[in-house]
């Protein structure tokens, strides 16, 4: 149809609208008219007035079927009608108030889930920067490392063709100091076109000019937080690490930098940064030895697609790689991406099989939300069967009983959705109370933003419309298909009814079987963890992360302080040692790692450790070879290393591996005497399988930001607050951000799988506890409808007993049916389960074993009440039923 | 029953655009006329005649209006309109086309 023939036909459309009354009149009239003169005609041919009238009216094939094609021809009906079934749908939903709420109920569950799901899924994966024209971010990475050299960053951007604007970043962990206190944060060291890069407006301020002046810009919420929005802080000085920058802006309230979930506090230029670290400043422009990998962000041009902008840059690359200091290795292509969720890789691939399970759970979630739901719809269906054949026979048709059925079911799945919202907002909540538990250092940082915006919502609109397909369809299907006479004449089989309800419960309870399933294999991996030994001592230790840094300290003098630190902590009573380290193993962010090989070996990535003398005693973990870390381990001395058990055994396939050398570092390696071997520990998390890792003396890789252990002879709290002042003693630069007994720390470092354990398990019983209300019905319905028959057995002699196990056989079937579809979905899940469980199978037999037990005993008692029912059944009222 | 069986899809619209070419008339006359033309050949059966005239009034090829009549009486009177006269034409020429190649194909001399 063409444009303008759709303005004519508007007015039209409008005018049978809303002058529906007049519309009808006449068209009563035009028809009345009509037989009118068809009456006459067939009287002029000879009939009588009372024959001429009905052949009149036959000839119309009934006055009321032809004006409701007239109207149907001028398709207002579809809305008259939907607002008609509305209407009536929500009368319905009124008057059986027990049901709505059940229903709605389930489907808040169902829908509440997915919403969470999706936010996460969105927050990770699919969000676009919030910044203007988002498409045209991109991020540049090579294989799987998204970290270039600086002079290489520069050459892209100088030499690049296809990029408005290319920028570079660094994020670190860093320190902001307020008046009275400093704050561990993250901040990003980032090129001067940082923003113009991104394309955003400051909230107040500027941004910067130029790399080299010491200026910063804060982010919305550290400017809230730690200098309580003060409008006058452009211009005032702030200090972070050794810098004191003056603030030029603050940044908007929605952007919070190219870490997420990690949040940018603040903006430095990249030049003043590196200043800080003498060594970094003056590799910051070797390409040979980049001391600094940032990350390259590039805006594209308008209308250039990111193949085109990567081969443009591999031109450029291939160009670089000619020029001196040439490289002859290969390297991969580099590729241009679109940022999506969240910009870095890392944690992109950290994030996705966590998405992919809670997809996959809560999909099944809201499945069986929806069976339930459908079921529910069924056995009303059933209810209404009378309601519903009366207006097919008043003219109803099939079509329109249809619709208006699902009208009923959107309208539930509506309210469905919006209690999920609530529920939404509630488990966000708890989610943010998880996080709050978080050990200092992180949670400073981390901040996942899964609170309701438009597309959540629009995500919710579209999962209405799926739980009204899936619990809607099949259920309205089947009640508008039904043989309306013989409702009417009081007959109808329910048979294929049962049996539909049958199957969907097998399925509800295979769903429910294998969220138990998983809940039990997290909870038995949970379990695993607390009993694994971590390979260190753990009670009676005490850590407190410090940080200490110029213009107070230089390298040489803070490396004094720890020792000293050291020292005077001994001296204390209630400590028996003391030792220094990096970080503690265990911790939420994971080890550090770095390229290690035999020289001749390739290199691979191993977790390393930078630990003092004294950690080994301190921590207890068994020296097996050669000798430990010395004070004689100095800056200036040879490099040396302590390597695990499995690190040896990884590089040179036996034990005793004292006096070989390893090289480790990625870009420029370092050849280092490899002093003694130490047991395996955990490292990354309890379930893991001993690691390759090595140990580095702190002297030798020493950074203000180091972890004191203590080991004290009294509980470690009580020794707290004496160690906190000796630490920071009288010096005014000495910084503590997280005082814990060590033992808190190793409960906080499985949060993460204790959530998911948590979440799988709620889910795994509410599921349970919707298919065992959906059992009971079923079994009930059962036995209601055998009442005659159970009578007349009863009166023929059988036993109670045989009546009970009757009735009971009837849900124990579909309950092994279900049992063994759960089996065999969990074990489909396997490869995906695995992933979370660390080391335990995911077939465990024992996890198995329970829950199918667990779900058994559950059946038993849904079957137990209607068998008891029928068993007591009197035979004379049984038979005289209906 | 109610589509005339042995008439080609969107056939009837274009047979009523047609008629209603001639002159205004009321649906009665209409269907006087149709039967008169195609000489009972084209059974219309007045059950899908008004939903078919009101589909056209609501595509705005046809108007109505309400007016008195030679004897007096109130009727529904169709006219077409500028829209409709094209599309009449559009459907016509379709239609020749259409119907040519058909004969064209049954006319072929048998081996």
């Amino acid at each position: 149809m063409r444009p303008e023939h759709w303005l004519f036909t508007i007015p039209l459309r409008l005018r049978s609208l809303f002058r529906w009354a007049q519309a009808d009149q006449e068209l009563d009239d035009e028809l009345r008219d009509h037989l009118e003169r068809k009456t006459e005609e067939y009287v002029a041919q000879g009939m009588t007035e009372t024959e001429a009238h009905r052949r009149a009216r036959l000839d119309l094939g009934g006055i009321e079927q032809t004006k409701e094609k007239c109207r149907d021809a001028r398709r207002v009906n579809l809305i008259q009608d939907f607002v008609h079934d509305l209407h009536f749908g929500l009368r319905m939903l009124r008057k059986s108030p027990g049901f709505t709420v059940l229903a709605a109920l389930c489907l808040a569950l169902g829908t509440g889930v997915n919403t969470s799901v999706f936010a996460l899924l969105d927050f990770t994966m699919l969000r676009p920067l919030p910044v203007p024209e988002p498409n045209r971010m991109t991020l540049l990475s090579r294989a799987s490392d998204d970290r270039f050299s600086y002079p290489d960053y520069l050459a892209y951007r100088d030499r690049g063709q296809t990029f408005a604007a290319l920028a570079a970043s660094f994020p670190t962990e860093s320190s902001l100091d307020t008046n009275e206190q400093s704050h561990l944060i993250s901040a990003e060291a980032v090129s001067a076109n940082y923003f113009e890069t991104m394309g955003i407006a400051p909230f107040i301020g500027r941004w910067f000019t130029d790399e080299g002046e010491p200026m910063a810009v804060l982010s919305y919420s550290a400017w809230r937080n730690f200098f309580d929005g003060d409008p006058s802080i452009l211009g005032k000085r702030v200090r972070s690490e050794t810098q004191w920058y003056t603030v030029i802006g603050v940044a908007s309230p929605g952007f919070t930098g190219i870490n997420a979930p990690i949040q940018t506090a603040i903006w430095v230029p990249l030049h003043m940064w590196a200043r800080q670290y003498p060594q970094r400043a003056e590799h910051l422009l070797d390409r040979a030895d980049p001391s600094l990998r940032v990350m390259v962000l590039g805006r594209l041009e308008e209308h250039v697609n990111p193949s085109e902008a990567a081969a443009n840059l591999n031109a450029v690359d291939a160009e670089l790689r000619r020029e001196p200091p040439a490289t002859s290795e290969a390297v991969a292509p580099l590729k241009v991406e679109i940022i999506h969720g969240t910009p870095s890789p890392f944690s992109r691939s950290g994030a996705a099989s966590l998405d992919i399970l809670f997809v996959v759970v809560g999909s099944i979630v809201l499945v069986i939300a929806c069976v339930n739901v459908g079921n529910l719809l069924l056995a009303r269906g059933s209810a209404r069967q009378r309601e519903l054949s009366v207006r097919a026979v008043l003219g109803a048709g099939r079509g329109r009983l249809l619709r208006q059925l699902l009208v009923e079911t959107f309208l539930l799945s509506l309210l469905g959705v919006a209690g999920g919202l609530v529920l939404n907002q509630w488990s966000n909540h708890i989610l943010n109370t998880a996080v709050d538990a978080l050990p200092v250092e992180a949670r400073v940082a981390i901040h996942a933003d899964l609170s309701l915006d438009s597309r959540v919502f629009l995500f919710s609109l579209g999962l209405c419309f799926l739980c009204t397909l899936l619990c809607g369809v099949l259920p309205a299907g089947r009640a508008v298909r039904r043989d309306v006479y013989s409702i009417l004449k009081g007959g109808g089989t329910p048979g294929d009814r049962v049996r539909l309800r049958q199957v969907s419960l097998v399925a509800q309870v295979g769903l429910s079987l294998t969220l138990l399933l998983c809940a039990g294999l997290f909870l038995r991996s949970i379990y695993r963890m607390r009993a694994a030994e971590p390979g260190f001592a753990v009670q009676h230790r005490l850590y407190a992360l410090t940080y200490i840094s110029a213009p107070e300290f230089t390298q040489a003098s803070g490396l004094q302080f720890y020792e000293q630190t050291i020292e005077r902590l001994r001296a204390l009573p209630g400590i028996r040692n003391a030792a220094v380290t990096r970080f503690l193993p265990l911790m939420i962010t994971g080890a550090e790692t770095d390229c290690i090989s035999t020289g001749t070996t390739s290199p691979f990535n191993a977790t390393f450790g930078v630990i003092s003398p004294s950690f080994l005693t301190t921590m207890q973990i068994p020296l097996l070879e050669g000798r430990d870390f010395t004070a004689d381990d100095r800056p200036s001395s040879p490099p040396v290393v302590l390597v695990s058990q499995a690190l040896a055994q990884h590089l040179w396939g036996k034990a005793d591996v004292v006096g070989q050398h390893v090289q480790f570092g990625c870009d420029n390696p370092t050849t280092a005497e490899v002093v003694g071997v130490v047991r395996d520990t955990k490292v990354g998390s309890l379930g893991e399988p001993p690691q390759a890792h090595f140990y580095r003396p702190f002297a030798q890789r020493y950074t203000g930001l180091a972890t004191v252990v203590v080991e004290t002879s009294v509980d470690p709290a009580s020794a707290a607050r004496a160690v906190s002042s000796l630490i920071r003693g009288e010096s005014s630069g000495v910084r503590i951000y997280d005082l814990q007994p060590v033992a808190t720390q190793i409960e906080r470092s499985y949060w993460i799988i204790r959530l998911e354990t948590t979440v799988l398990l709620i889910l795994g019983l509410l599921a349970l506890a919707l298919a065992a209300v959906g059992l009971y019905g079923v079994v009930a319905f059962h036995a209601a409808q055998r009442t005659q028959e159970i009578g007349l057995r009863i009166a023929l002699g059988a036993t109670p007993g045989e009546i009970h196990r009757l009735i009971l056989l009837r849900g124990m079937k579909i309950t092994l049916a279900g049992i063994l579809i759960g089996i065999a979905v969990s074990a489909g899940l396997a490869p995906l389960l695995a992933r979370f469980l660390s080391g335990l199978s995911p077939v465990d037999p024992l996890t198995f074993a329970v829950s199918a037990g667990l779900w058994i005993g559950v059946a038993l008692l849904a079957c137990y009440l209607p068998a008891r029912r029928a068993m007591r059944l009197d035979p004379m009222v049984a038979l005289r039923y209906e | 029953m109610s589509k005339p069986s042995d008439l080609v899809q969107g056939t009837l619209d274009m047979l009523l655009l047609k008629i209603l070419a001639l002159e205004p008339m009321n649906g009665f006359a209409v269907s006087q006329r149709l039967k008169q033309v195609s000489g009972d050949v084209l059974q219309v059966s007045d059950g899908s005649l008004y939903p078919a005239l009101h589909k056209l009034e609501q595509e705005a090829w046809i108007t109505a209006e309400w007016k008195t009549s030679e004897y007096g009486r109130r009727a529904k009177y169709y006219s077409l309109t500028r829209l409709g006269r094209r599309q009449l034409e559009k459907e016509a020429d379709n239609w020749g086309r259409l119907s040519s190649a058909i004969s064209r194909v049954i006319t072929l001399k048998e081996a």
